[in-house]
């Protein structure tokens, strides 16, 4: 054992020194230590300061749930609303604010903050890491979402919620059309969201070329890690582009510019083009990771390896790259010449080249496998259907003269709900399933898991295909009553009763969840029997994951011997120690050799409180308190002072000889 | 049966060591990002400016005097920052200590020049279309110089603190990297605002 | 345990010697870039030649516009098939084991060998030319097919 090793050693040890390769079983004095220096202080303070990205990850699970929860009581007071012509439950003002909320909530609250909740929890575990590469940022980029997502609903109990729809067009959101405070609040909620996914973004990318585990060269890296990769750089070049859209609406709105300004010289289609290069890649930014969730998922309960490794991984990355170069599509209704369009048209159709590849890779996954019909393969299987549902009216609206007839009808809102929900919300609810275990250390009921299954997704599909037929039958998005002349009453009636069954698919998930938490079976550290890293510690994983860093052999190690590839075995028994301080290893891009010895830095409230007078800064734009304003100003660049400032523990800094004790 | 595999280690650096260093990565993602900023702030220029039906700029053709010297300025400060970071290298800290303050004191004058320009322009951020975009864009740059200028400042405090010397000196690499990607979107910004409208 | 393999991912000798860096580029990113390059100019100059300011126009603002719009096709289809030409020589290279990616260096027998990635990198260099040189076509259609500046209806 390497212990009794690591007591002799060079004095210039940290600026560079050999490190410790050895065996640390459960209970051996290194495997406390590592305890010991990992595990974060109970109480309050612990709580606040955690850079544990388990801890983080959780926090993004449950608060985008609740978002989403919050999001689908939005929506069935509008499906109540739209359930009967001629109702007067909701005013139109009320209307519009429900429906502007719900999908600002669902779109931005939701859908990708859930991503990175996943992946923040799985990715250091799939890749054999101690953690991410900025563990603060992560910290941080979790408490601006929050703060994001408060303030975007402050103004809501008094009536001013922001109600200009989710893509919010000018001129309607302008000064001119809407003079309260509704649109400020979504403009600058809007830029403070941009900061947590920019940084969350960031901590990805870097992540994944540095933070691997020795021997897992990039073509063994998860799937769900393509998926998430190609999401964040994706945020990183586009999330500006909506960041200034709002920002400049803003100035137009409190500032007098005019960027939007039709009468002196400004153009609505500014803002279209701006929101829309960010809008259809953060599109595919929410859905890739659930993807990617899928294909490593699945393959678990088909008993076998994806099928088409490396072309899922082609399909996962180019789907993004087109995904820069469609945004016009959501455009086709504005005049724009027939060349312009068409090109766009034509962009937006290869998009289904890719996607046909992850389907027909998934479908032969379950074909060649021995499928095991668990609760998450249920929800994984479900997901390839609507996926092919939602993709195949994608193409139909792809085509210019078809979407003319479409564009702003129910057809499209059945699309996108066939597209988010199906892409997103059954991988994410199976993968909730699949992981739970991981997470608690308990399993989830497995009757109750069938019945939520069943219930939700006959309801999802009773509640939004008919959507279809409204949108055939010209019933446009976003009214808030209609005559029982126009012939739409059937298919609302059925579409409201369809998301009331879908409300109660999701009520029984929660009261699963609820009820395993307490008297789930005791799970053990691979349940599944599945292939993938994160199966290899045990369940809840200890606050350093892994005790010896794994050296990989392959892209299923845990499934080696029985597929019986390779020339070696992945070693989980004797690795890397890293155990002096917070430790964790860097490693090449593409070969993932050992490179750096990583000293990581250990909680801190640093985060919460630049997070927090970040947040208040923007009240202070809100209200126009400039003093208020500027003094968060400072104080969050005092903190970024105290977190940037150089540290002797984390070898920042230069240390003469004898003094490495800092 | 097959083995696992065993790992050989050699000698590795610890902790931020250089270009291996997780802040190294960082300042790249911010830079690529905050470059995708400017890039969407010169589009708005374009789109608008492509479609106008005034006379662009609507004051006539801008001076290229005084800007023209201040991007020189600009690019001079970042030629000390590069001659600080080599002296740091080459542990000359006073050199490293040097090459800071004329940087921020080039930094400073840019900053002062160019808030001599604004208050010369004829038209505000709210006249017209033009005095918009113009204000927003260089108000945008002006923040990153400051902001900039604040990390040179803080890199200047830990040179004198004696916190760099030649094998660790990361934080001279990194605030530098910012620092030259503030002068280099500036010449883009320059060649937008001040060169093309020559075209 | 006592370990007989001998370790494919020691520190050692961190850059196999791999497959050219500069090739598996151009494979993987030369065929993407040529799209995206044939979409960001033909969108703006199609676009403004038929709408430059408040209305539209029944004929392009230049005469020469299909001719513009079919050599900026013409040459990003080119880009395209080239950089795929570049991924399936490499491929073939890979395949045959024509070109040795992997070499012991100085010596040390399991130093630097190859876990495959290349093999994956020049797959998904082959697969990324494929179906962005398939987009390229698409784009070409729209833009031979519908005349510029013509009414929808």
């Amino acid at each position: 054992m390497a212990s009794a090793d690591i007591t002799e050693r060079p004095i210039d040890d940290h600026l560079a020194r050999v490190p410790e390769i050895g065996c640390a079983p459960p209970g051996s004095d290194i495997e406390v230590q590592l305890a010991r220096t990992w595990e974060s202080e109970p109480g309050w303070r612990g709580w606040l300061s955690t850079v544990d990205h388990k801890a983080i990850g959780l926090r993004y699970i449950v608060t985008a749930f609740i978002f989403l929860i919050i999001g689908g009581l939005e929506a069935l007071l509008i499906r109540i609303q739209l359930a009967r012509p001629d109702q007067t439950l909701l005013t139109p003002e009320q209307y519009n604010q429900l429906f502007t909320m719900h999908g600002v909530t669902m779109i931005f609250l939701y859908a990708l903050p859930i991503l990175s909740g996943f992946s923040n929890y799985l990715w250091p575990l799939l890749l054999g890491s101690r953690d991410m590469a900025f563990p603060r940022l992560n910290a941080f980029s979790y408490w601006i979402f929050l703060f994001a997502g408060i303030f975007m609903y402050v103004s809501f109990p008094l009536g001013q919620a922001p109600n200009g729809g989710w893509f919010n067009y000018v001129p309607f959101s302008g000064p001119t059309f809407n003079t309260g405070p509704n649109i400020d609040v979504f403009a600058l909620g809007m830029v403070l969201l941009g900061i947590s996914t920019s940084v969350g973004s960031a901590n990805f990318v870097v992540t994944l070329f540095r933070m691997r585990a020795p021997g897992m060269t990039i073509n063994r890296v998860p799937i769900l890690v393509w998926g998430t990769l190609t999401a964040s750089v994706a945020n990183l070049l586009v999330i500006p582009s909506v960041s200034l859209a709002f920002f400049l609406l803003w100035l137009d709105r409190q500032m007098g510019t005019h960027f939007f300004d039709v009468a002196n010289g400004g153009k609505p289609l500014l803002w279209q083009h701006l929101f829309w290069i960010f809008g259809h890649p953060w599109v595919y930014a929410i859905v890739l990771p659930a993807m990617g969730i899928v294909s490593d998922a699945l393959p678990t309960f088909c008993r076998r390896p994806l099928v088409g490794y490396t072309a899922m991984a082609l399909a996962t990355m180019a789907v993004m790259l087109i995904g820069f170069e469609v945004w016009i599509h959501h455009m086709f209704a504005t005049g724009l010449p027939t060349v312009a369009l068409s090109i766009f048209g034509a962009a937006s159709m290869v998009i289904s080249v890719p996607s046909s590849i992850a389907v027909f890779a998934w479908i032969a996954t379950i074909w060649l496998g021995r499928p095991v019909f668990k609760t998450p393969f249920l929800f994984f299987a479900g997901f390839v259907m609507l996926f092919v549902i939602g993709g195949l009216s994608g193409v139909m609206t792809a085509a210019v003269p078809l979407d003319w007839q479409l564009n702003e009808t129910y057809f499209i809102v059945a699309h996108l709900h066939y597209v988010l929900l199906g892409i997103n919300v059954f991988p994410v609810v199976g993968g909730i399933y699949y992981w739970f275990p991981k997470f608690t250390g308990r399993m989830m009921d497995e009757t109750l898991g069938k019945l939520s299954f069943w219930v939700m997704f006959i309801g999802f599909n009773v509640g939004f295909f008919p959507m279809h037929w409204a949108g055939l039958l010209g019933m446009p998005r976003r009214v808030y009553t209609y005559s029982s002349r126009m012939g739409w009453d059937g298919v609302n009636m059925i579409t409201s009763i369809g998301s009331f069954v879908f409300a109660i698919g999701v009520l029984i998930f929660l009261v699963n969840v609820v009820v395993s938490l307490k008297r789930g079976a005791l799970a053990g550290p691979n349940p599944w029997d599945a292939a993938t890293l994160e199966w290899a510690t045990s369940s809840p994983p200890p606050a350093y994951n892994f005790a010896v860093i794994p050296t990989v052999a392959s892209r299923h190690p845990l499934w080696e011997d029985r597929l019986d590839e390779g020339r070696g075995r992945s070693n989980f028994k004797e690795g890397l120690l890293l155990a002096e301080g917070r430790e964790a290893i860097s490693t090449s891009p593409i070969d993932a050799k050992p490179l750096a010895i990583l000293k990581m830095p250990d909680d801190t409230s640093t985060p919460f409180f630049l997070g927090l007078f970040i947040s208040l800064l923007f009240v202070g734009l809100l209200l126009h308190w400039w003093l208020f304003t500027a003094a968060t100003a400072i104080a969050g660049s005092l903190a970024l002072i105290v977190w940037l400032w150089p540290r002797k523990a984390l070898a920042q800094r230069a240390m003469p000889q004898g003094d490495n004790n800092g | 049966m097959v083995e696992p595999v065993q790992l050989q280690s050699e000698r590795l650096p610890v902790g931020s060591a250089g270009k291996l260093s997780g802040g190294w990565w960082g300042v790249q993602t911010l830079i690529v990002t905050e470059a995708c900023l400017f890039g969407y702030l010169l589009f708005c220029y374009f789109y608008l400016a492509a479609q106008t039906e005034q006379t662009w700029p609507p004051d006539g053709l801008p001076s290229l005097l005084v800007p023209g010297a201040n991007t020189l300025i600009l690019l001079a400060s970042s030629a000390c920052v590069w001659a600080g970071e080599r002296g740091v290298h080459q542990s000359r800290t006073g050199r490293g200590i040097a090459g800071l303050t004329a940087a921020i004191v080039l930094g400073t004058a840019f900053v002062a020049i160019q808030l001599m320009e604004w208050r010369n322009k004829p038209y505000g951020m709210t006249t017209d279309l033009y005095g918009s975009l113009y204000f927003t864009i260089t108000g945008f740059h002006m923040a990153h110089v400051i902001i900039g200028l604040a990390v040179l400042l803080l890199l200047l405090v830990w040179a004198m603190l004696g916190y760099f010397d030649s094998r660790r000196y990361v934080a001279m690499t990194i605030g530098g990297a910012y620092w030259h990607f503030v002068d280099v979107v500036w010449l883009f910004v320059f060649s937008t605002l001040y060169l093309f409208p020559y075209l | 345990m006592s370990p007989s393999v001998k370790q494919n991912v020691s520190a050692k000798h961190r850059s196999p010697h791999r497959y050219p860096m500069g090739r598996t580029l151009v494979s993987l990113f030369g065929a993407p870039v040529a799209w995206v390059m044939q979409m960001s100019l033909s969108e703006p100059i199609a676009a403004y030649a038929c709408y430059p300011r408040q209305v539209p126009l029944s004929a392009p603002l230049w005469v020469e516009l299909p001719l513009i719009l079919a050599v900026i096709s013409l040459v990003c289809l080119a880009a395209g098939l080239l950089s795929g030409y570049v991924a399936w020589t490499s491929w073939r290279q890979i395949r045959n084991g024509s070109v040795v990616i992997t070499k012991a260096a100085n010596g040390h027998p399991d130093a630097g060998v190859d876990e495959g990635q290349t093999r994956f990198l020049t797959m998904l260099g082959m697969m990324s030319s494929s179906l962005f040189i398939v987009a390229i076509v698409f784009t070409c259609c729209a833009i031979f097919l519908v005349p510029p500046c013509s009414a929808w209806i």
